[in-house]
Order: structure tokens, then sequence, then C-alpha cells
């Protein structure tokens, strides 16, 4: 355990203070933290959603940051269960860095569960909390930590939330300090997917594409499309029947493909390897 | 005369004993004294041969009866000590000592009239008997099916006491049937009608797919899905792609059953392979084989079958981890004060279970209602090593999607003839190289079984698809073990297809049969 004397902050006097953050309502007067504090000067999004995620939004969490992190922004998140924890592991997936702001002091992990998910986002990410070490997390100091994610956020994307979800403050707090709320769209039926939904009827921007955010921030996007070049005649069948139709299993794919359920295996192995395609909770999706 | 001598036999493990049984007549107080360790059942024989002799018209001697089980140090267990000690008593008071005594066995329980009933571990007494060298036997006629699957054996069936005595003494004869074992087709295409075909499950060929690869190189089998998918249904008609037991497989497996004191409610002989699908409150004792002179439990009653573990996360932990070793080694060895009995447990092992405690997690047309910590609760009642002992995991969708494809599927006897291809491929392969029988003689060698040698040697992937398997490794982060296991199972795709080579449609069918990472799997994104 470390001792409070031990651990680094930094004020808004400092100069490794960042900037994005030193421009809010509220700003932090300290900010601990542990880990790779330079993060900060670099380009960075939020992605946050519900605790409670569904398959569909570990998927949206995992490729979004993924994605993001691949073509250099920061992804900020705030490492609580469910999305939180998907888009840290999207963005080390994507050996990209990635910023956990935390409700609790920097020495306490909260949830348990996520110890191993601490370490590796501190092998090359950073560790963030205004509250010094050893305060225990409260139902205020989460609602007060979002400021600082979407703070330090050039764009905040909120996957999946429902009605009282937490994420929905952060994006109250990006509207407030002027930053760009984008809203992964869901099913209208699902109940995690309302708060998302609302937030686009209320003027948030829907994340139509993943790379929606990469164009409004005119980062530069490398082209994906290439591998598609390399595929056989039925590996090209069947990676269209995957992308036109969304969730299928083997067997769907089968009887769309007309191919056997083997063969359909076999293929689907082969553009998994090819990095195209991906098993989600036994449906294959297009991998992004 | 006033000493006999009858043989008959005992039970030992999985091996049968010869037993004189010795009787002496002298004078004194009339009693009867038993010696040899008699078991409870045994030492009540006492009563029922008192009953059944004097009902059977003969006089129970008035003398002072000793009557010793030799060997006298191993314990005897068992109603069928009746008619030998029986037959006993009555020739050394009434001096039958005909020759028939010194060759023929008897074996048979007593009703207090004097007939004779079935005793549930024939089978096994039996073939132990012919084992031994001994050729005739005196048994109850409804224990004469029992003699069905051994060859060569001279059998006096009989229903009462009395035609047994009567035809020692030339009065009665009993005519003998001379058993030749041959297979009963018939019953067995009796059999098969009941279980159903795989043609009736619609639309989950994927799943289909993969219990032909697992009868056809007995691979294990996990199935993930929603609660009412079929996965019971699935798993309970393998036994309609399973080839026909070998002779000597029957032997085994009928001795197990009545062994088990089963053979009444199993057909004996057995006629097909079994499968075994014990419910979730089963105790460790019952699973893997019990009590005081210990029985075979449902893992070896599952020998040379299937084993059908429906929602496991249900089982008790400690049952199923009680598996690992007999999975490992294919045979289990229960150890009491004073025995030590090994019973093997060679069978293709089939699970099924829900995703979650609710059951539709992943599911396209059901919000799954548990939350991510009761998920991982669920599962972690399985315990990680022992889902890796199992090397194909298949999920299982919905109904609902299913039931729009009106589309015939494959039938059992489309899938039966790639797994009685891939076998045919597997025994040549293993015999031709000098390996291929167990200890009990029998062949059994399967692809799920090579060693990490032989799957280097005879699974070779070569060109491409030994280049998509390296792509693999990196890929998915496979160890070399899970390497290996996908080298297994293509082999066996390979083998259905009867190809020799091992092709890359082969792998990549193989390595879409991973454990799935949310059941503990490693990479699926």
């Amino acid at each position: 355990m470390t001792r409070k004397s031990e651990v680094a902050f930094v004020t808004p006097r400092d100069e490794s203070y960042p900037a994005l953050l030193r421009n809010i309502e509220n700003p932090p007067k300290k900010l601990y933290y542990e880990g790779e504090l330079s993060l900060l000067s670099r380009p960075a999004v939020a992605v946050v959603g519900a605790r409670k995620a569904t398959e569909y939004g570990r998927w949206a969490a995992i490729s979004i940051a993924k994605r993001y992190a691949e073509c250099g922004l920061v992804v900020v998140s705030g490492m609580a269960a469910g999305i939180d924890t998907f888009a840290h592991t999207g963005a080390l997936e994507g050996n990209g860095s990635t910023v956990a702001v935390l409700g609790c002091g920097i020495d306490i992990c909260y949830p348990r569960s996520n110890l191993r998910l601490r370490e590796s986002i501190l092998q090359n990410g950073l560790i963030l909390s205004e509250y010094p070490p050893e305060t225990q997390p409260t139902r205020f100091t989460f609602p007060a930590r979002n400021r600082i994610i979407s703070g330090l956020s050039l764009a905040t994307v909120i996957v999946e939330a429902g009605l009282s979800s937490g994420s929905l403050i952060t994006a109250e707090w990006a509207a407030k300090q002027g930053r760009e709320v984008y809203a992964v769209p869901g099913n209208i039926n699902r109940q995690v997917s309302i708060g998302c939904n609302k937030l686009i009827y209320d003027g948030a921007r829907p994340l139509v594409f993943i790379d929606d955010v990469l164009t409004d921030l005119g980062i530069k996007t490398e082209a994906r499309r290439e591998d598609v070049r390399g595929l056989s005649e039925e590996e090209r069948i069947a990676f269209d029947a995957i992308r036109d139709n969304g969730e299928l299993n083997v067997d769907d794919l089968a009887l769309l493909t007309g191919n056997s359920v083997q063969k359909s295996a076999a293929l689907v192995t082969i553009l998994e390897i090819k990095g195209l395609v991906g098993y989600y909770s036994g449906k294959i999706l297009i991998a992004k | 005369m006033t000493t006999s001598k009858v043989l008959t036999a005992s039970l030992c493990g999985l091996d049968v004993e010869l037993v004189s049984v010795e009787t002496d007549l002298s004078q004194g107080l009339p009693a009867l004294s038993l010696v040899g360790l008699p078991n409870l059942t045994v030492r009540e024989s006492k009563d029922r041969i008192r009953s059944a002799i004097t009902n059977s018209g003969f006089r129970f001697p008035m003398n002072r009866i000793t009557i010793n089980l030799s060997p006298a140090d191993t314990r005897k267990e068992g109603s069928h000590f009746d008619l030998p000690m029986a037959v006993g008593i009555v020739a050394a008071s009434d001096s039958i000592a005909p020759d028939v005594l010194r060759t023929a066995a008897f074996i048979g329980e007593l009703s207090l009239d004097g007939s004779l009933n079935r005793t549930e571990m024939a089978a096994a007494l039996l073939l132990g008997l012919r084992e031994k060298g001994i050729k005739k036997v005196f048994l109850p006629e409804e224990n004469l099916n029992d003699a069905s699957c051994i060859d060569d054996m001279e059998c006096f069936p009989a229903t009462h006491l009395k035609q047994v005595l009567d035809h020692l003494s030339g009065e009665w004869d009993i005519v003998p049937i001379l058993t030749r074992s041959e297979k009963n087709g018939a019953a067995q295409a009796l059999m098969r009608t009941d279980i159903g075909d795989f043609s009736e499950v619609k639309g989950q060929e994927r799943a289909k797919r993969a219990l032909q690869i697992c009868a056809a190189g007995r691979h294990g089998l996990a199935m993930y899905g929603p609660p009412g998918t079929g996965k019971s249904m699935l798993a309970s008609r393998i036994p309609t792609i399973l080839p026909e037991l070998e002779k000597d497989e029957i032997l085994e497996v009928t001795k197990l059953y009545s062994i088990a004191g089963e053979s009444s409610r199993a057909k004996c002989p057995a006629a097909e392979r079994p499968f075994r699908a014990p419910h979730h409150s089963i105790t460790a004792a019952a699973m893997v084989g019990g009590g005081r002179q210990p029985k075979p439990g449902e893992l070896s009653l599952a020998h040379r079958g299937v084993l059908f573990l429906d929602e496991l996360p249900e089982f008790e932990r400690r049952t199923l981890d009680m598996l690992r070793q007999p999975l490992e080694d294919e045979y289990i060895d229960l150890s009491r004060v004073g025995y030590r009995n090994r019973y093997p447990c060679r069978f293709i092992l089939i699970v099924a279970m829900n995703p979650c405690p609710c059951g539709y997690y992943g599911d396209p047309s059901h919000t799954c209602t548990c939350g991510e910590a009761q998920r991982q609760r669920y599962l972690s009642k399985v315990s990680g090593p022992f889902l890796d002992r199992i090397d194909m995991h298949v999920r299982v969708a919905g109904v609902e999607y299913a039931a729009l494809q009106g589309a015939e599927g494959a039938s059992s006897e489309e899938l039966m003839e790639g797994v009685l291809r891939a076998r045919k491929m597997q025994r040549r392969r293993y015999v031709e190289d000098g390996g291929g029988q167990d200890e009990s003689g029998t062949f059994d060698i399967c692809n799920a079984r090579l060693t990490p040698e032989q799957t280097e040697r005879y699974c070779r992937p070569e060109g491409e698809a030994e280049e998509l398997l390296r792509k693999a490794y990196s890929v998915y982060g496979f160890s070399a073990r899970q390497g290996k296991k996908m080298l297994r199972i293509a082999r066996t795709i390979a083998d259905i297809e009867g190809s020799e080579n091992i092709e890359s449609s082969h792998v990549s069918e193989a390595i879409s049969y991973r454990r799935p990472s949310e059941m503990g799997g490693g990479y699926d994104a």
C-alpha cells in the first residue's frame, strides 16, 4: 500500500496539468496519478457506458476503443464494470494508450474484479483521480469524476446507457463543456439503449460508423478494405453474407450460402484468422 | 460318504475366483456352521437352504454340518451360493457323487419352496467360469440369456432345486444347451428404433456434425445453449451413430452391468453401446463407483458407450472434479481396506449446459436477465481444467431460428456412414503400426486418445494446412496442448472424409470447435 505522501499529483499551476481540463467550469484542484502522465497531452476520446452491458455493447465498446487506439487516440474511461471495462480492454487490444479516471482513491481498485485490468492499464497507461488515496467510493464521487472524463476528452462516446445511467451525466458534462457527444444507437426495445437513443433525440450525434469520430476530428484513417481483396470466391461469398445479415450463426450461414455446415465453419475460421470476422457469443459478426 | 465338494464362483472386483463349497457331515448336535468369510447374504443362505431342501422332498441331514467356502481367506458375496451349498449338503448325505460334480459349477439363488431364482451377477460369473476352464454349469433358467454371449458353454437350466438333484442322481434329465455367441442382429435393430433418428432434429446441423466427429474419433463434446434448443435431444440420439459393440466389448460391458447388479435393467448380454445420463443430483460415489466392496459407478457403466451430463453446472463440483483422473486414464481404481478394484471407464463424454443461470445469454430473441457477476459465479461451478479435458465445444442456437428452416437435415444413417469410414481408417492406421491393443486385448485406439508423440506422427498437416495452423497459433494464442487437440480433431475430420492427408479445410473446421471465450476459453473476437 502506497502512503499518501508518496502519491504523485499535479495542480492547475503545473505545466503538465492537462490544458483541456483547465478550461472547464470547476477543474479539480489536485489530480493524483499513477502511470504515464504525458498521455494527457495527446488527443483523447472518452468511451463510456452502462455497467450492465449486453453482448452488443461489449462488441461495440471493444471495437470502437480498439479502432480509436489504433488510430493514435487516447481512450479515456472510468474503469467501472461493463462498458468502461470493455473500452479499456479494446484500447489495450489495439495496442493503444488508455486513461482511467476513478471515483475513489487511486490506490483502491473498484470493482475488485478489475485488478488485472488495472495492472495492464498501468503498464503503459495512466490512472487518475481527484480524490486523495484511500478515499472510498461513494455515490457522490462517481458523478463528479464524470466531469473529468469528459473534460479530458475532445469527444465523448456513450455506448450503452439505460434511462438512469451515470453515463448520461457524463454526456451532460461534455455538452456543458462544449465537447461533442456521440451516442451508439440501439434497438428501441432494449432497456440499455433507451438512454442512448434519447441522447440522440436530444441532439447528440448518432455514431453511425465507428470512424465518424475520427472523421470529425480530422484524423487520417487508413483504409481497411484491402484484406477483402485477397479472399477466394467462396470466402468472399461467406464474408458478404455475414456483412449483409449481421448476427448469424454457423447454421444460418450454411443455409444462406448453400454450403455444408462443416464448410461454413471452416470458412469462418479462415476469415477470422484474416481478421475480418469474429465470434461474439456464438454469433459471427464483422470484426472492426 | 460324508463329505462333498461342489464348484461355484465368486466375484472379486472384475475378476472371478473359482470357489469350492466343501461340506462335511459329522456326528454331534444338529447344527450348520458356515466358514470361509461369507457376507451377510451368504450367511442367510443357511435358512433358505434348509427350507428349500425339505420342500423339494429331500431329507435335511440331522448332523453337525460344516460348510467351508474355499479359498477361505477371500470374502464371498451374493445369493448365488444357495444352489451349490444345497447340492453339497444333499451330495454329502445321500452319497450322490457323480463325476459331473467334479467338472460342473453351480450358481443360483433358492426360494424357500425350492425354486431357483435369477441372480444378477450371473453373466460375470459365467464369463469367469469359462475363463477358468469350466464348461458345464447348472443355473436358473431365467439366467440362460446371460450365457448367450459366451462361446461353447454347456448350460443346464433348471427352475427348481429338485430338477437339479434328480438330474444328479440320474432320475431326471436336464437337457443341456450349448451356447454359441452370436450377435443378435434382430434384437439390435429392434433396440435402435426406440431412440429416434437424427433427421428428427431440425436446423441443428452444426451440432449434429460435431456429434458425428465425436462419435468418429471418440472426442469429448460440450454443448452450450439456451434451454429448449434440443441439447438433450441431440445427445440422446448419439447411440444411433455409434458402431456396434465388438464381441469382446459385449463381454466386457455385460460383465460390468452384471457386477453392478444392473443386468436385468440393461439388456443382458449387452446388445448396444451404453448411454448413461445420470441426473445432476448424483453423489460422487454413485458416479465413480463405491460401496464397502466397491461396485462400478456410472462412469464404468458408460464404458464403451456414452456418458451424458446434462445441466453440467448443477452437478456437485466435487463430483465433477472426481472425473478428471478417470477421464485421463480411462479406468478408475477404487481402494478400500482389503480391496482394490480397478474398473474400466472408456466412454465418450458429452456435456450440456446453459451459458448463464437464466439461459439466454447471447440469445437473439430473449434478453438475458443475469448480471455479469452472477454469470461468472454460475460458470465457475465447472472448473476450467475439467472443460479443458473436453476436446470439442459447440454452441446450440435457439429453436425459433432453427424452426424457420424446414429443410430435412442429415439422418443417422448418413452420419453413421462417415463414422464407420473414420473408424475404419483409424483401425487400419493404428493396427498397421502394431499398436491399438489395450490391456483387455480389445482394439480401441482412436484419434482423441493419441499421445503427443503419436499426434506428431499421425496428424501432420502439410503445405497450406500447416501454414494455416501456424497462423492460428498466433491469432488465437493456442498453447501447444490446444494446438495438438485441434490437430487430433482435424485428423478425425479428415478420416470422416476418407482422406489420409490433413487438408487446410480440416484444420480450419477443427479450429471452429475451440472453447468459446464466454465459456472461459481464450481468444474469441
